[in-house]
């Protein structure tokens, strides 16, 4: 259940729908009560079970991404496990499954990273060359950070680091007299890497009642809003 | 015209948004039909208002009922179109160049655009709690009557 709790909260699930799967999930197996605490770092779980014992869990949770595809898997297994209470080696076996599921490959991902990086650029009132200028950005972003990721880089070491190359690209391009607006690439750039997603989730959680988790999630957006200005303000004040 | 060009545009990054946080790919139209959505009414919204905060939170209030709707009717979390849905009106902008305004030492506007970013991920962020509160309460109510009809 903790593995349950562990894998939803590192794939991005919001506060409220982990604390209550795992409670259903409990319910389901005839415990007396189940208290779940989850923050964005740990879960604790408490359970009362019917030969009157009281069993408690933390997991700690380290990574944090975002990845809906597992979210929906998750969430769809719980509502199986409360329907049919399937034996715990099956539930066990297909979060195992779930855990281990692939993403898209990489190249799909770097398609993905030049269409967000492109269409914003020409979302905010860019031209075609600017349009460009950022679909190769977006598709270097995707790499650089893929190879971060790979020397198993801090995080947001790696968001510096990204957000460093997008202004140099965009003054190169710049120089060679292709781009005409480097605000408007810079900002399409910039958006996969904006914790907009935490940004949100964190008021909602703050607007739920769960002022921990709202507050820890409000930290890491800041924290990784920063994290971009660093990396564009040094190579912008050097360049221009 | 320029409404329908701007739509298409917020398709395309929400489809790119779904890429890069891996939603299933059934999913992934839905999820960019939300983004098209959410620029339709904030577009709407700015040909008889200037609030902008107004818009954003239409624009949020219509994708999360659109979300809603899909997460009841295909069984999946609202989440899996919410997120990328959402995406395009997410303040990077704001956070640009509330940054560029730190560089440069002004202070003034480097205050006046930080609120102004936060107030906008605020007015996201509460349109969409207003219409899944708004949604639950129809829900539970429409329960209840069944089983009181029954």
């Amino acid at each position: 259940m903790g593995y349950l709790g562990k894998l939803m909260l590192e794939n991005g699930a919001e506060t409220y729908r982990v604390e209550d799967s795992i409670e259903r999930v409990a319910m389901a197996y005839d415990v007396k009560s189940a208290d779940v605490y989850a923050a964005s770092t740990s879960i604790t779980i408490t359970i009362h079970s019917p030969d009157d014992k009281i069993l408690t869990r933390v997991k700690r949770i380290h990574s944090r991404a975002t990845n809906l595809d597992k979210i929906e898997r998750l969430n769809r297994l719980c509502r199986r496990t409360c329907e049919m209470k399937p034996s715990l080696d099956v539930v066990r076996q297909s979060l195992y499954g779930i855990s281990l599921r692939p993403n898209y490959s990489f190249w799909t991902q770097v398609f993905g990273y030049a269409l967000t990086t492109s269409s914003f650029t020409l979302f905010f009132g860019g031209n075609l060359a600017d349009t460009i200028c950022a679909l190769m950005i977006g598709a270097v972003i995707k790499g650089v950070s893929h190879q971060l990721n790979y020397l198993k880089s801090n995080s947001f070491f790696s968001i510096i680091i990204c957000s460093s190359v997008i202004p140099l690209l965009t003054i190169f391009f710049y120089r060679l007299g292709f781009a005409h607006h480097i605000d408007l690439i810079i900002i399409g750039s910039i958006m996969p890497l904006v914790p907009g997603v935490a940004l949100t989730n964190s008021i909602r959680d703050l607007m739920a009642g769960d002022f921990v988790a709202g507050q820890a999630r409000m930290t890491e957006a800041i924290l990784t809003a920063t994290c971009i200005a660093i990396g564009i303000g040094i190579v912008l004040s050097i360049f221009i | 015209m320029d409404i329908l060009i701007q739509c298409i545009y917020a398709f395309f990054s929400s489809t790119g948004f779904s890429i890069i946080f891996n939603v299933r790919k059934e999913m992934i139209i839905y999820a960019a039909v939300a983004g098209a959505l959410g620029c339709l009414s904030y577009e709407l919204v700015a040909l008889f208002s200037q609030a902008e905060l107004a818009q954003y939170f239409m624009a949020a209030l219509t994708i999360a009922l659109f979300c809603e709707i899909i997460a009841r009717v295909k069984k999946v979390p609202v989440t899996i179109c919410l997120i990328p849905g959402l995406i395009p009106f997410v303040p990077g902008g704001g956070i640009y160049y509330t940054m560029m305004y730190f560089i440069n030492g002004d202070t003034q506007e480097f205050l006046a655009s930080f609120v102004h970013t936060v107030s906008i991920a605020g007015a996201l962020s509460f349109g969409t709690i207003v219409m899944s509160s708004f949604v639950r309460l129809f829900y539970d109510f429409k329960t209840r009557k069944a089983v009181s009809g029954s």
